[in-house]
């Protein structure tokens, strides 16, 4: 469902490119949960706007359902649902105008918009404050608004930028619970997050990413294998601690 | 990489984009209005200012009322209460002298007429007022720091006087020393006036000298001065004040809006989830910039009505529109004006607040914009300021100034759609920037400096320009023809020759040069994206036919050898000089080098730009609108009768151009167009011996129409027939 092949980005600072990804390849089936992990700064972001065509690769191409997205970016945005950290919501209207604009947006029928708006409500437990402005909003509750934000259009495909970032213990919770709906409902996902205990929990498989290159990706008992480490933690410490490769050339 | 598409979800018409984009307009103008700040400026500002406005208004002109209706009075200082007497005495007498029947001799200078006159504005004469010692044993006043401390304007030291009539019952004379204050307006004042009332007295005692002795006492040159009623203001005129206000508030309502929309949206972080949705970055521009231009013409409603109340509630009609007051239909007309002038800034707006990634970015882009934009709003309160075609083109100034000549009922119509056409045009240009810098990773995420963005270089090689590259290189080739035009017109120390040397040279840098360049750095491929193919020797026939043939209906349409660009050679100030040049250099210098870069530009350059995404015959017809506008506005005036003939010359050479996929025959065909009608003025006395009377005549003779019917019916036929192929036709064929 999602392929990235020898995906590259290099961002002019000053007189120096800084390479954010660095020719990295992987691809996540329908149904599976790709977690893309790594410090902050390794990448993963860059990525997942790559993936979804808003930012342009410096070389290597995405493909998501067959469709490239420097080529079809609007074929690929219909199927993708995207959640990151820093996703705002409009503060004047409510989480029921906010989601059928966006269903509207996508191309959603209203009156089946309608019927899955009720449905998140459900499973996201927002039904309470359907209909409060979204500046009156607890940041669990924004996060929860937006998590139904980036399925209104059930995507084949979701992209989760920290999705448990700032959210407490319920919070995250609410975060697991959806990761499960949607990886039972055969979408492909990739959620990006430097919290390994969460990513152990959602996730299938996992990349390890470090300083814009892939280290190495795998299921967990693959990446024990691989490195002899027990837990997905231990692996990481290890990557992060050998790598001190610098990253900076001259332009 | 391989891959298997999925099916697309569900094809999308272009009306449907559009439903989606004007339900976007409406949730983004929903969001706007619901944001109290909105409802501040929309509202509130409005209410509150416009009252303010007025009382501080009407208190403006009751001070004024009063201090007219008091009179000015100024204070003369003098050493003692002898001198007062003396010069009270003569001030007395010069106000006597002045009434009328006093028997003064009648006064000649301009100030008789009232121009200048002592009185006021009401009639009421500005008086001294002597302030002296308040009595003999005090000590005298000193002058000098009196002046200079301000307590009184002038000061008179009395140097010599003879109280008594002598014998021949002559005035009594005296020597005065008048002291002023320097750099006092109102010490020169008082010093001018004090000197035109002993004026007075002395040409009445001269008078009375020269009759005694039996002398004329008649002045050399007797003057009467009759004033005349003029059509121009010299004083700031009031009309424009409301055009200018009603503009300024326009732009302070959709100032908000456009921040809070684009550099809002970005802070805010709504602005990813945004793009991230299937709508083209076009279509949510469009839907703020309606959102925008929503909230600016709701504004401007506001506005109007609050001025317009405040207007009738204080009486200040008769002040600002005259005593025949303002109609309601000017005040629609005037409000059609606002919302053009709305839609211009708002686009303005945003092309600004998309580069911006902050709220504070984008109000400081906006601030310096705001007042260069009031600056040209304040010279249109130039008095006699009159509207032309270079005013006309002016961003601003033009919306101001027809607002003007709207309310006091001198608009000119032509003017008018000159203004509206320009002002949408520079609308587009400025949402064509907006949209190349809206929403890009730059301003998104920070990553490169957002002003390179625009200057960005494809990759790929294109065909054809960008629609909207072609109307930003119209955008400099139009106002720059005008303005560098007028420049060469004013160089008349230049010979006849190198004007028309500068003139060429012009016409290949613009029309030739900039594109070329803009093309370059596009990445657009020269010869298929001008147009340059070679043509049949079919093509090159039919065009020298048309060539020969057209001339007779346009001479019927414009009635007249008009087209041979009379005014812009005026414009270049080669009008009087033009026949003393040889036919030959006519002929390149003003028939086929400007035929053949206006050809390289409009049907090379912007025509295959427009139709690479639009149909043949829109590119055709937008094309040749464009021409003919290009050619009505020329320098300071504006030459309507050119718009249809000048068009249609457009859609012919248009057509000419996609039939023979190359600029080449339109070329030749209009280098001939031009080149019969120089070669016409040129031998016009021969003319005239061979046939009395045909420049008199609005028609030329049916045999002349008719063999120009049949030789473009030939022109057309010929170029009908398939011809070789072209370089776009085998452009085409190397693409498939």
């Amino acid at each position: 469902m999602i392929r990235v092949h020898e995906l590259s980005r290099v961002f002019r600072s000053g007189r120096r490119d800084l390479i954010a990804v660095d020719r990295i390849s992987f691809s996540v089936s329908a149904g599976e949960v790709y977690g893309l992990l790594g410090p902050n700064g390794a990448g993963k972001t860059t990525t997942l706007r790559m993936i979804l065509g808003l930012l342009k690769p410096t070389s290597g191409e995405t493909e998501v359902a067959g469709f490239r997205a420097t080529e079809q970016p609007n074929e690929v945005k219909r199927r993708v649902g995207m959640v990151s950290a820093g996703s705002g919501l409009y503060q004047w209207l409510t989480p029921h105008e906010l989601l059928l604009f966006f269903g509207d947006l996508y191309g959603v029928v209203p009156a089946v918009a309608r019927a899955r708006l009720q449905e998140l409500a459900d499973l996201l437990d927002f039904s309470s404050f359907l209909h409060q402005r979204c500046s009156t909003l607890s940041t669990g509750q924004k996060q929860r608004v937006n998590l139904a934000r980036a399925l209104i259009h059930d995507p084949p495909v979701m992209l989760l930028d920290e999705p448990t970032s700032g959210l407490d213990v319920v919070g995250s919770q609410v975060v697991f619970s959806y990761v499960d709906h949607i990886r039972c409902r055969g979408k492909a996902v990739i959620v990006c997050t430097h919290h390994l205990d969460d990513a152990q929990r959602l996730c299938n498989r996992f990349g390890l990413l470090h300083r814009g290159r892939l280290q190495c990706e795998g299921t967990l008992s693959e990446l024990q294998e691989q490195t002899g480490r027990a837990t997905l933690f231990e692996v990481f410490s290890d990557l992060v601690r050998d790598d001190t490769s610098n990253r900076v050339v001259p332009s | 990489m391989s891959s298997t598409h999925a099916p697309p979800l569900k094809p999308e018409t272009r009306w449907e984009m559009l439903r989606r984009v004007m339900r976007l307009a409406v949730k983004e103008l929903r969001e706007t209005l619901r944001d109290r700040r909105t409802i501040i400026t929309l509202l509130l500002m409005p209410l509150l200012v416009y009252p303010l406005l007025a009382v501080m208004f009407q208190r403006f002109m009751l001070a004024s009322m009063h201090l007219s209706s008091v009179g000015v009075t100024y204070d003369i200082g003098v050493e003692s209460t002898h001198d007062a007497s003396v010069v009270d005495r003569f001030l007395h007498r010069a106000d006597e002298l002045a009434r009328p029947g006093s028997g003064s001799p009648p006064r000649e200078t301009p100030q008789a007429a009232g121009d200048a006159d002592d009185s006021d504005r009401d009639g009421r004469d500005p008086s001294f007022a002597v302030l002296a010692p308040a009595a003999e044993f005090e000590p005298a006043l000193d002058l000098a720091s009196g002046l200079s401390e301000g307590r009184f304007d002038l000061g008179i030291r009395v140097h010599h006087f003879e109280p008594l009539v002598n014998a021949q019952g002559l005035e009594p004379v005296a020597d005065f020393e008048i002291l002023h204050r320097e750099n006092s307006s109102r010490s020169t004042a008082a010093r001018d006036l004090l000197q035109r009332r002993l004026q007075t007295v002395n040409e009445y005692y001269f008078g009375q000298r020269l009759r005694r002795l039996g002398s004329d006492d008649r002045s050399a040159v007797q003057m009467v001065f009759t004033p005349v009623a003029g059509d121009t203001l010299d004083g700031v005129s009031l009309a424009a004040i409301v055009p200018l206000i009603l503009t300024l508030m326009t732009v302070t309502g959709a100032v908000y809006p456009a921040i809070d929309l684009t550099a809002g949206e970005r802070e805010r972080g709504t602005l990813e989830a945004l793009i991230a949705a299937p709508v083209p970055r076009l279509g949510l521009l469009f839907a703020k910039y309606v959102a925008v231009l929503c909230v600016a013409i709701l504004t401007a409603t506001v506005n109007l009505i609050a001025m317009l109340v405040t207007i009738r509630s204080i009486q200040l009609g008769p002040l600002l529109f005259g005593e025949q007051g303002v109609s309601l239909t000017m005040m629609g007309l005037v409000f059609g004006l606002t919302v053009l002038f709305a839609a211009f800034f708002s686009a303005i707006l945003l092309a600004l607040t998309s580069f911006a990634r902050s709220f504070k970015e984008a109000q400081a882009y906006l601030i310096p914009v705001m007042l260069l934009a009031f600056a040209p709003g304040l010279l249109s309160l130039i008095p006699g300021l009159r509207m032309n075609g270079l005013l006309a083109v002016a961003p601003l100034m033009n919306c101001v100034i027809l607002g003007r000549d709207l309310l006091s009922g001198t608009a000119n119509p032509w003017i008018a759609a000159t203004v509206v056409t320009t002002t949408l045009l520079y609308a587009v240009v400025a949402l064509a920037v907006a949209a190349r810098i809206f929403g890009t990773d730059a301003v998104l995420y920070a990553s490169r400096g957002t002003w390179s963005d625009l200057f960005v270089r494809p990759v790929a090689i294109s065909n054809a320009a960008n629609p909207t590259i072609a109307f930003a290189c119209l955008g400099i080739i139009f106002p720059g023809s005008i303005l560098l035009r007028n420049a060469i017109g004013g160089l008349t120390d230049l010979t006849l020759e190198l004007r028309m040397l500068a003139s060429s040279g012009l016409s290949i840098g613009l029309f030739v040069m900039v594109p070329m360049l803009i093309a370059v750095w596009q990445r657009v491929d020269l010869q298929r994206g001008f147009t340059i193919g070679r043509p049949g020797s079919r093509s090159i026939t039919a065009a020298v036919l048309l060539g020969l043939s057209l001339w007779p209906f346009v001479f019927e349409l414009v009635q007249g050898v008009t087209s041979i660009d009379v005014e812009r050679l005026r414009g270049l100030g080669l009008l009087n000089d033009i026949r003393q040049l040889p036919l030959a250099g006519k002929l390149l210098a003003l028939a086929v080098i400007p035929a053949v870069t206006e050809e390289f530009f409009f049907r090379g350059f912007l025509l295959s730009a427009l139709n690479s995404t639009l149909s043949a015959r829109r590119s055709i017809l937008l094309s040749a609108v464009v021409f003919g506008l290009f050619h009505v506005i020329v320098s300071d005036t504006l030459l309507i009768e050119r718009l249809v003939p000048s068009t249609l010359m457009g859609v012919v050479l248009g057509w000419v151009c996609l039939r023979t996929g190359s600029i080449a025959p339109g070329m030749v065909l209009h280098s001939i167009h031009n080149g019969v009608f120089m070669t016409i003025v040129h031998f016009r006395p021969e003319l005239e011996e061979l046939l009395p009377g045909w420049q008199d005549s609005s028609h030329l003779p049916p045999w002349l129409l008719i063999l120009s019917a049949v030789t473009i019916t030939v022109a057309c036929l010929l170029l009908r027939v398939p011809a070789t192929p072209s370089t776009r036709d085998i452009a085409n064929h190397h693409d498939s």
